[in-house]
């Protein structure tokens, strides 16, 4: 599709994580043998190379490590949506997700609890992010 | 590794406006690097068994075997040929695995070399790679790349030590006045902090200023062994200390956006060279953009973690400070081709041969190197001294 986001070409280590996405889960791999959280998704943990890992799911909250505001691109689908967020997560359990933040870009701090949006396109389903207080009245 | 190796000749090629003049390839390019290095050093290319060769032109034409490439263009047979790539800091690891190889006996001239010409082929952009294995999990987010990830660290940076853009700007500031001297910089008018912050942001908190150039280039060097040395035309520079490190790929992994693996090479370089960072007279940094020069700064021990905002104010790296930094003008105001490593090693050798024109500096017997590739994903750090 033209102009259309650019989509993750799905393996054999990642087929678990946009499957979930789509049923609505964010989930990623957890090492059975020393606990660790994993991201992004493979086989092997990077900690204690154990391969026996076991996916879990997250609760997809958390809050902003750092952001950067993006005011080029040279990909077709993110060249319309200037100026836009792209930050580091830091999700529960040590989990840092790099992510697209759905937001007016002013608004942006280091801190800012978001929480996933899960985002239809191009026949899957994207874990984007947005300010927590645009799903949860938290005045 | 002490006064075992050393480099013992540079070569480079002419720029327009960040362009090769003449239309030449990548090839040729190397070619032209590579003769003036040899002549240089006092050797000829019968004499070199060593190639170190790396880049991204091999491709769609002869492909990844660019080592095999560039022996069979220059006429070379050596017996020993590394094509790291770890990105622009591959020149720099370069070095390391030059210094072992002819320490440990398997050549005893390598040749360095490296050509680009990006800028003519309008190959760069900042659409990110194609989102197949870990770049699934980046490329389709936006992040802008290279510039994205520089960008990420650069705004924790700030957040943590209370820096801002006008810091930032500084580092630019001192590094373009040294292009000012430089007839070969591809940009030489005098920039000021506003001018900087007037720049059109690409990547909060970078701005255009803020940005390495993208240019074509090449270059090339020669190592040998201190017993060779002692017949070429150069005093030698010798490889004092040497170390590399890695980190991550993808942003999401770098643990700690304001800790960079030149920490861990450096610690390597000093420890080996048996000097301490403020016995440095100069220094020759990666200036992709310019939060990679303020972390680097941190991380060879310059000044401590977190003060590399003030270490670049009141020109103290500029033309006169007392610490320069980039003395022909860097990847942000001389020349960036893509991978820029190689330049950093050239200039210091020139500065180190007292052949720096105008931009001369006054003490130039032990410098430092120090590359980083990818997105703070690499790091390779060479001390550098004469006697």
């Amino acid at each position: 599709m033209a102009n259309g986001r650019r989509v993750p070409v799905v393996d054999h280590d990642s087929q678990n994580f946009w499957d979930h996405l789509r049923q609505g889960r964010l989930s990623i791999p957890r090492c059975s043998a020393c606990g660790l959280y994993i991201y992004y998704p493979r086989s092997i943990c990077p900690r204690c190379f154990s391969n026996v890992l076991t996916w879990v799911e997250l609760s997809g909250k958390g809050t902003v490590y750092s952001y950067t505001v993006c005011y080029r691109s040279s990909d077709e689908y993110w060249a319309t949506k200037l100026p836009y967020v792209v930050a580091l997560i830091e999700v529960e359990n040590n989990v840092r997700m790099l992510s697209y933040i759905d937001v007016e870009p002013s608004r942006m701090y280091i801190g800012m609890p978001v929480i996933i949006r899960f985002t239809p396109a191009e026949g899957t389903v994207f874990p984007d992010f947005v300010p927590i207080s645009d799903v949860f009245n938290v005045e | 590794m002490e006064r075992r190796v050393a480099i013992v000749g540079v070569g480079d090629v002419e720029l327009e406006k960040g362009y090769v003049v003449g239309g030449l390839t990548e090839l040729e390019i190397q070619a032209v690097a590579a003769k003036r290095a040899l002549e240089d050093a006092g050797l000829t290319h019968r004499d070199v068994d060593g190639l170190f060769v790396t880049g991204d032109w091999g491709l769609p034409g002869p492909g990844l075997m660019m080592g095999v490439a560039v022996s069979d263009y220059l006429g070379l047979y050596p017996r020993y040929v590394d094509t790291s790539n770890i990105g622009g800091a591959a020149f720099e690891a370069m070095v390391g695995h030059a210094a072992a190889a002819i320490h440990a006996g398997y050549c005893q001239v390598a040749l360095i070399c490296y050509g680009s010409i990006q800028k003519s082929r309008k190959s760069r952009n900042l659409a990110g790679r194609p989102p197949v294995l870990m770049q699934q999990f980046e490329t389709p987010f936006g992040l802008p790349s290279p510039i994205g990830g520089y960008a990420l660290a650069a705004t924790r940076y700030l957040h943590e030590f209370g820096a801002r853009e006008e810091d930032l700007a500084e580092v630019a500031v001192n590094i373009r006045r040294w292009a000012e001297l430089n007839p070969q910089a591809t940009l030489r008018t005098p920039i000021t902090v506003e001018d900087v912050l007037n720049s059109p942001m690409i990547c909060s908190p970078l701005h255009l200023l803020d940005c390495c150039l993208v240019t074509d280039g090449g270059g090339a060097i020669v190592l040998t062994s201190a017993e060779r040395a002692r017949d070429c035309r150069n005093r030698p520079i010798w490889i004092l200390g040497y170390g590399e490190a890695y980190d991550h790929i993808v942003m999401a992994s770098m643990h700690d956006l304001t800790h960079p693996p030149a920490y861990a090479a450096s610690v390597q370089a000093f420890s080996r060279a048996g000097i301490r960072p403020e016995d440095l007279e100069f220094a020759e940094i990666y200036d992709s953009f310019t939060i990679t020069v303020m972390l680097t700064v941190e991380a060879l021990g310059l000044c401590e973690k977190g003060q590399g905002w003030e270490f670049f104010h009141n020109g103290r790296t500029a033309p006169g400070g007392e610490f320069p930094i980039n003395t022909n003008g860097g990847g942000l105001a001389y020349a960036h081709p893509g991978m820029y490593g190689i330049f950093l090693l050239i200039e210091a050798a020139r500065q180190m041969w007292r052949r720096g024109g105008v931009r001369q500096i006054p003490k130039a017997s032990l410098g430092v190197t120090a590359g980083t590739g990818g997105s703070l994903s690499s790091s390779a750090v060479v001390l550098l001294g004469v006697d």
